[in-house]
């Protein structure tokens, strides 16, 4: 049993007078001790609603999220079971999570079981800013003294007060420089490694991903459609929105061709299109694939995908091979040739 | 004559805290131009005065001429003539940079009807016109619609519309699809490229992401502490680096460093205005700097044609071919102590 276990979880955000949108559609989902599983897909695609239900932000609809085997109670007006604190987030911005007119090791000190005013507790909070690189002289500052980069390591510090087993990092780097970026990725994965923390690191930017994650789940309209070891997912994808979100990726080499666009928009969750949600955009698509939606089953022991050009148990079927029966492309490309 | 020619110019706030300092940058017709920097590097601070604009009570001296003719000297009235004909922008936020509560017609006709002059109607079919060129799917329909009912990657093509109502001869672009995603921004970025090609319009595109620069610009300039620490084309600087920034950015990024190793960051903090180290302002954050780095500032010196660095110790100099062939991370460098 892994520590962190997500089961078909769906959550419907209703609005009266509207259909109910279904933003997580029966997501599954794994994270060990010392792992670090890399959540990627567009903006819209429920990876961030399905973070908040795994720290207990969001009701589920249905579907279980249990850590340790323990369901993860949602954040009510009662006082957290000991057990949830177990689940710590850090969010996307920095500027907005920590509060301005308060000392920052106050805010690190909230995070502490046991958090009196004490001698004791201020140098917890100390030690806890000197493991995310920040030191002892940095603790009476307020954090507008701080750049966007120390901020978020501060968040980190504070997420690890309670001494957590998961951490959910929602998009925690795509608000910072690409130099910072780097800094305070490898300060999460550090982190996990030296503390057998499992981190679940949610975001849009699967280079980033590339680098840190040991195992990548790609999401697309709330369903998951490919999970995969990192090493493996870059030689070759086995669902055709993983390789359409991979060459949308600019590159640094020389004369990198330039990145391409898969057709289309991002349909409107309120109304997802049948079978396959991929399949209007999908340029391998056949005729099922409009009627029938794949399920996510493993192609083989480490690997799994919901694509119905993947047989269950393998073997694996390379995408170049269908690049062949291609239907005709979309006009960008013919542009891009002319 | 190119057709934007920044000229030595310095831009100055209050406390005399220095934004830009002696920055010269030249962009030609047709040409895709990037300017890379952290934040606080005076990258947009720099974009923004080939509008005429300024940060709220600085001063400027230096040139920033649009077809010969200087901006910094020339009367609001002036100015105002310029700015959305001449010379148009594209913000970074598609969220805020359209009104929620008039319709996407309406603020699509407001500049085409006050600057060239034409009609209702005959500017409702100019904006359908636009819409068209940037792809946006039903044009018509989407004139009478409101900006929430937009993902942000069409919102992003509805500003670039907006911005090309009176077919500007220059577009700042500035971080236009830092906030997109990746999918959304090769959809973007392909779109710019075929402007550019359709229309003969040069774009400076503002971005801290040098793997999108690689693919989009032309040539680059690389800003650090309010002053131009690298240009040349894209492949000089990117493939024939002589600036440790920016070998550092590059190595920092994800797509540049090597599978299955930890990323690289730059030590320390980016330089900004309220702390701007003496001498060469990445001094503190350089593998390669020598005392000399710590007093004087390096001038941007010409290396070869097109292709300038700032830098008095010119660690890569040397090491010309090597860099040519596979870029070279910094630590497998020698000592540069020594090698200086």
């Amino acid at each position: 049993m892994s520590l962190l276990e997500v089961r078909d979880v769906v959550v419907d955000y209703k609005t009266p007078g509207r259909p109910a949108v279904r933003a997580v559609a029966g997501a599954s989902l794994e994270v060990g001790a010392g792992e670090i599983v890399g959540l990627v897909g567009e903006s819209g695609c429920g990876k961030s609603t399905l973070g908040r239900c795994i720290v207990g932000l969001q009701k589920l609809s249905s579907g279980t999220v249990t850590l340790n085997g323990v369901p993860v109670t949602p954040v009510g007006r009662r006082v957290r079971p000991q057990a949830d604190l177990g689940l710590q987030m850090v969010f996307q911005d920095p500027y907005s999570s920590l509060n301005p007119r308060r000392r920052i090791w106050r805010q690190v000190a909230d995070g502490l079981i046991n958090n009196r005013s004490d001698s004791t507790t201020r140098r917890t909070a100390i030690e806890l800013l000197e493991a995310v690189g920040l030191s002892a002289a940095d603790a009476d500052r307020y954090p507008h003294e701080f750049s966007g980069g120390q901020r978020q390591r501060i968040a980190i510090a504070r997420a690890l007060a309670p001494k957590p087993s998961v951490i959910v990092a929602d998009e925690a780097v795509s608000a910072l420089d690409a130099s910072t970026q780097a800094q305070v990725a490898n300060t999460l994965v550090d982190l996990a490694r030296d503390r057998k923390m499992g981190l679940l690191f949610i975001s849009h930017d699967l280079s980033v991903i590339r680098h840190i994650a040991d195992k990548v789940a790609v999401m697309y309209l709330g369903r998951i459609v490919e999970t995969a070891p990192t090493a493996s997912l870059w030689e070759s994808r086995l669902h055709p929105y993983t390789d359409a979100l991979v060459r949308a990726i600019p590159s640094l080499e020389p004369n990198a061709p330039a990145p391409v666009a898969p057709s289309g928009e991002v349909p409107d969750p309120a109304a997802p299109p049948s079978g396959c949600r991929f399949h209007p955009r999908c340029p391998v698509a056949m005729e099922r694939c409009g009627t029938d939606d794949p399920a996510l089953v493993m192609i083989d022991d480490t690997r799994a995908a919901a694509c119905w050009h993947q047989p269950a148990g393998g073997p694996a079927v390379r995408l170049a091979s269908l690049e062949l029966q291609r239907r005709p492309r979309f006009d960008n490309e013919s542009e891009r040739q002319r | 004559m190119s057709l934007l020619e920044i000229d030595n110019l310095s831009i100055q706030i209050r406390d005399n805290r220095v934004l830009v300092d002696g920055v010269s940058l030249t962009v030609n017709e047709g040409e895709i131009v990037g300017i890379a920097g952290e934040s606080g590097s005076g990258k947009t601070v720099t974009a923004m005065s080939a509008l005429g604009f300024l940060p709220a009570g600085a001063t400027a001296h230096g040139e920033v001429r649009i077809d010969g003719v200087d901006l910094l000297a020339m009367n609001p009235k002036k100015l105002r003539s310029i700015r959305g004909t001449e010379v148009a922008m594209v913000f970074q936020d598609p969220m805020t940079s359209l009104h929620p509560m008039l319709n996407i017609g309406t603020q699509l006709t407001e500049h085409i009807r006050v600057h060239q002059g034409l009609g209702r109607k005959a500017a409702w079919a100019r904006a359908a016109e636009l819409l068209e060129m940037v792809r946006l799917p039903d044009p018509h329909s989407a004139l009478s619609a409101f900006p929430h009912r937009f993902s942000g990657g069409m919102r992003q093509r509805i500003a670039i519309a907006s911005a090309l109502a009176c077919d500007p001869k220059l577009l700042i672009a500035d971080e236009i699809t830092t906030a997109l995603d990746v999918t959304v921004q090769a959809g973007i970025l392909d779109l710019l490229n075929r402007l550019r090609h359709e229309t003969g319009m040069a774009v400076v595109f503002i971005t801290h992401d040098l793997a999108v620069m690689n693919v989009i610009a032309d040539r680059l300039y690389v800003m650090y502490g309010g002053r131009i620490a690298e240009s040349g084309s894209i492949s000089q600087v990117l493939n024939a680096t002589r600036h440790p920034y920016t070998r550092a950015l590059i190595d920092s990024l994800p797509e540049g460093a090597v599978l299955g190793q930890a990323l690289v960051p730059i030590p320390g903090e980016a330089a900004t205005p309220d702390r701007r180290p003496r001498g060469c302002a990445f001094n503190p954050r350089c593998a390669f700097a020598v005392d000399s780095c710590r007093s004087e500032v390096p001038e941007l010196r010409e290396l070869e044609v097109g292709h300038s660095a700032a830098c008095t110790v010119d660690p890569f100099g040397s090491r010309l071919d090597r860099a040519q062939t596979h870029r070279p991370a910094l630590s497998t460098l020698e000592d540069p102590h020594v090698a200086s």
